[in-house]
């Protein structure tokens, strides 16, 4: 591996599980470069959701998490969390102030920002995703992809260096799905994204990680994993449909 | 059992806010020496859920009614009593801003009667006693804690609502015959409350046992005996029960008058007495004047100057208040046709 | 419609009308605040009898009510909710004191009927007035409100997390609610057999979205602490709009209106 390249994220013999029986996650090694896009892939309950709350220290596993040179700890948390940002799968979950605004000052303001200076990244990051219209609007008052959009704003505020996203595209019509897709490959933090949705995988990420059976089970470009047909079956995956459309269509052929 | 704005004298609602108000307090500043950072979302959702709950119809088995759950026991097993109260007390604010459930000037009395009682007696004096006792079924424990909880705290704020309109001298139903309408009613309530609350505190202590704040922490010297907790109970219903007398003792003109008052003034209105003469000296007026007496903390209608013409009904008053009828009305009239303008 | 349905749609209805713009929804919170209160202690302070003396205090929210270009009777869907107990402890009032009051020969207003309006007059104006503030202010305007008169910031927090989430737990409780009636016809409400895991179900959901929540407040650095873009200033007109009604108010209370505007004929 290239020594000159920062690495951002580094994990070394990573287990976690629930409850002492079954691992969620085992001897997960893994290096992320500054500026990587890495779509994390696997079928349901593969541990995705769970990789992330380690990542965020939302959950401690055995093993070590390094962010950006530093050791994830009780005392680095904060430290940490500054530079790392979590969208997660349900919006609502990340939306609770009275409008927009406050809740994408809120992350700025708590990490010791200015009103003014909370106010600057708050812009900025509506006007990188082109929805300032939404800037006053309450959560209540948005639809689902209004909703996603402003998820992923708040963590934009808080200018983060790296960004996981946890299902981004669940629940998005075509159109936002596509909107979506176009603000992704604009941005230039290092971006973790959690999906089934592998089309997007393929159109946002270069590299990509398979999550099976607890454990890392493929890692490397996005083209060779997402058209490798028997290993994506052999974990409950199937191929993005732009590998697939050499298939005439048949309703009958299942 | 949400109080109404209009039940209540302004004397009553200040005295209830204050009381709701310092427990409020209490409870904010106990939460602030914990770790509020983690409570704080759980308090909002779970604020949300019994709201959300609330709104569920459970059907009686055998009667057409349905019943709902009682939000402050089960809030108080889940949070703990402070968290419980302060959570209970939010949930009574939204529904008395956005669904008139309650008012402004009744919010006071209804945290009381219903947040206070439902949290803290019903926390400390029942759910948590009998958690504690011997009992070896959990689930005979929960139900019993629950059931009892309910329909004793629902009790206490049955009697409460009783007291403050009594006090506040809006009713002229003798106080005896109002307890004796409003405690059975309550008592169905609350037994049907405690039954929903119970199905649910069962259903989270054999899915999710962690989430009961206290049910497993005790161990096994700390527990009580059944009988201790029967004990603990009675004292403090005949506590309850003794101030409760104390305040009828304390205020004999105001009940004298409930009790023995409307003869009188069936006797007078029999006899076609002129309010002119007779409205000093009516039996309503020596009521309400009693009752602001018993309940003068603060200075009571400081701006009144109807108490030598309680009635205030002279024709003059009357043709007044016709006009005002028609002027508001005409206002509404004039709004009306300006929107309907607008919308052209 | 059921209950949830109706509590949605009566949420979404006020916020709907907090939304307008109007001179009393331009006002700030606080100045409405302090207004309502007084009024409704006024209204609550006149003696029962004194019917007279309160019916002018209706000016008031009727004045407010067409500054702020709402409809009065959309407030009045409200009185099914307080009207029973009202009616339940105020009816006895009529048929235990018939201590006459007023004779006009053929019709005699005993003290005890005249009670029984003075009390529904009351419950209604209390209402009236509630309303209106709730409607023009909103749930940020309120808590903005609460803020000032330093309330402290954890139940003002719990206020705006509580409404906020009221809307998504009635929809999951209506979805539950839905999925059971299909497959429970004919039934009124939720059987007995399901009382503890259909509530249940709806609890732990809640619950574990409490910990989402949590998980990512936690992650943007919360820490007890909420900051809100408060630019709610009290401006001279708010100043001047307090003063006003609360003159109006005062001057209503002390002086019986309607024997005055009657006694310029009489």
């Amino acid at each position: 591996m290239d020594k000159s390249v920062e690495l951002v994220i580094e994990l070394n013999g990573l287990h976690f599980s629930y409850d002492e029986k079954t691992s969620v996650l085992e001897d997960i090694n893994l290096k992320v470069r500054k500026g990587e896009r890495i779509g994390i892939i696997g079928a349901n309950g593969a541990g995705k959701s769970t990789l992330f709350k380690l990542l965020t220290g939302l959950l401690t596993g055995r093993g070590e998490v390094e962010i950006a040179g530093t050791k994830l700890e009780k005392k680095t948390l904060c430290e940490i969390r500054k530079r790392m940002g979590l969208v997660l799968q349900d919006s609502d979950n990340q939306l609770f102030m009275p409008t927009l605004f406050d809740d994408m000052a809120f992350g700025p303001r708590n990490y010791g920002k200015s009103k003014e200076e909370a106010e600057i990244a708050v812009n900025k990051a509506l006007g990188m995703l082109g929805i300032e219209e939404l800037k006053y609007r309450s959560c209540t008052r948005m639809s689902g992809g209004e909703k996603r959009m402003a998820a992923i704003a708040t963590i934009l505020a808080m200018e983060p260096e790296i960004i996981l996203m946890d299902e981004p595209s669940i629940t998005l019509d075509p159109y936002n799905r596509r909107k979506l897709i176009n603000n992704l490959n604009e941005m230039d933090q290092t971006l973790l994204i959690a999906s089934h949705d592998l089309d997007m995988i393929l159109e946002t990420c270069e590299r990509v990680i398979l999550i099976d059976n607890a454990k890392i089970t493929a890692d490397g470009r996005a083209e060779d994993i997402l058209s490798d047909k028997e290993l994506l079956e052999q974990c409950h995956l199937e191929l993005p449909l732009c590998f697939q459309q050499a298939m005439p269509y048949n309703r009958d052929s299942n | 059992m949400h109080m109404a704005d209009a039940l209540l004298a302004p004397t009553v609602a200040a005295t209830m806010y204050a009381a709701s108000g310092i427990t409020t307090g209490l409870s904010v500043a106990k939460l602030n020496k914990e770790d509020i950072t983690e409570k704080l979302p759980v308090m909002g959702v779970m604020s949300a859920f019994v709201f959300a709950g609330q709104m569920i119809n459970y059907t009686i088995p055998g009667t057409g009614s349905s019943g709902h759950m009682c939000g402050g026991m089960m809030l108080s097993a889940l949070l703990g009593p402070q968290a419980g109260f302060v959570s209970m007390a939010v949930i009574l604010l939204i529904q008395c801003l956005f669904f008139a459930d309650g008012g402004l000037m009744a919010y006071g009395a209804n945290v009381w009667n219903m947040a206070f009682y439902g949290c803290f007696i019903g926390y400390y004096l029942i759910y948590r006693p009998i958690m504690n006792s011997n009992i070896k079924n959990a689930r005979v424990k929960i139900s019993l804690a629950s059931i009892l909880g309910c329909v004793i705290t629902l009790q206490l704020g049955a009697f409460s609502v009783c007291i403050e309109t009594l006090a506040s001298g809006i009713t002229e139903l003798p106080f005896a015959a109002f307890v004796g309408l409003m405690q059975p009613i309550h008592l169905a309530i609350g037994l049907v409350e405690g039954l929903v609350t119970a199905a649910l505190l069962i259903f989270v202590y054999e899915t999710r046992p962690e989430l009961l704040a206290g049910v497993n922490e005790m161990n096994a010297t700390d527990r009580m005996s059944l009988k201790k907790v029967l004990i603990i109970l009675s004292v403090a219903v005949l506590l309850i029960g003794g101030i409760g007398s104390q305040f009828a003792s304390s205020n004999p003109d105001g009940l004298e008058w409930s009790l023995f008052g409307n003869e009188e003034s069936g006797y007078s209105a029999n006899m076609g007495l002129d309010e002119e003469d007779y409205g000093v000296s009516s039996s309503l007026a020596n009521a309400s004047a009693a009752v602001t007496e018993a309940t003068a903390f603060l200075p009571d209608y400081a701006f009144s100057n109807d108490s030598e013409n309680p009635v205030g009904t002279t024709v003059s008053g009357i043709l007044g208040s016709a006009i005002v009828a028609v002027v508001a009305a005409f206002i509404c009239f004039l709004t009306g046709r300006k929107r309907k303008t607008v919308n052209e | 419609m059921n209950r949830i349905t109706s509590a949605m749609m009566e949420l979404m209805s006020m916020d709907e009308l907090s939304r307008d713009s109007s001179f009393v929804h331009a006002r700030n919170p606080l100045a409405k605040l302090i207004v309502t209160i007084i009024y409704i202690v006024a209204v609550l302070s006149f003696d029962i009898t004194n019917l007279t003396g309160l019916i002018p205090m209706v000016l008031i929210p009727v004045v407010l009510f067409s500054l702020s270009g709402i409809e009065i009777r959309v407030c009045f869907y409200k009185l099914r909710i307080i009207l029973p107990l009202i009616i339940f402890i105020g009816i006895w009032n009529p048929i235990l004191n018939r201590t006459s009051a007023l004779d006009l020969g053929l019709f005699v207003l005993t003290e005890g009927t005249l009670s029984f309006l003075t009390l529904l007059l009351k419950s209604l104006l209390a209402l009236m007035m509630s309303f209106i503030l709730v409607a023009t202010t909103g749930i940020d305007g309120i808590c903005a409100g609460l803020r000032r008169i330093h309330v402290p910031s954890i139940i003002v927090s719990l206020i705006l997390i509580t409404y906020r989430y009221i809307s998504l737990l009635l929809t999951e409780a209506e979805t539950l609610v839905t999925a059971y009636t299909l497959r429970a016809p004919g039934q009124k409400g939720v059987h007995v057999s399901a009382w503890g895991s259909f509530l249940g179900q709806l609890l732990l959901r809640s619950m574990d979205r409490a910990n989402e929540l949590y998980g990512s407040m936690r992650l943007r650095g919360f820490t007890g602490e909420f900051h809100y873009a408060d630019n709610d200033k009290i401006d001279g007109t708010d100043i001047l709009f307090t003063l006003i009604c609360l003159i109006v108010i005062v001057g209503f209370r002390i002086v019986n209106i309607s024997r005055l505007i009657g006694g310029i004929f009489i």
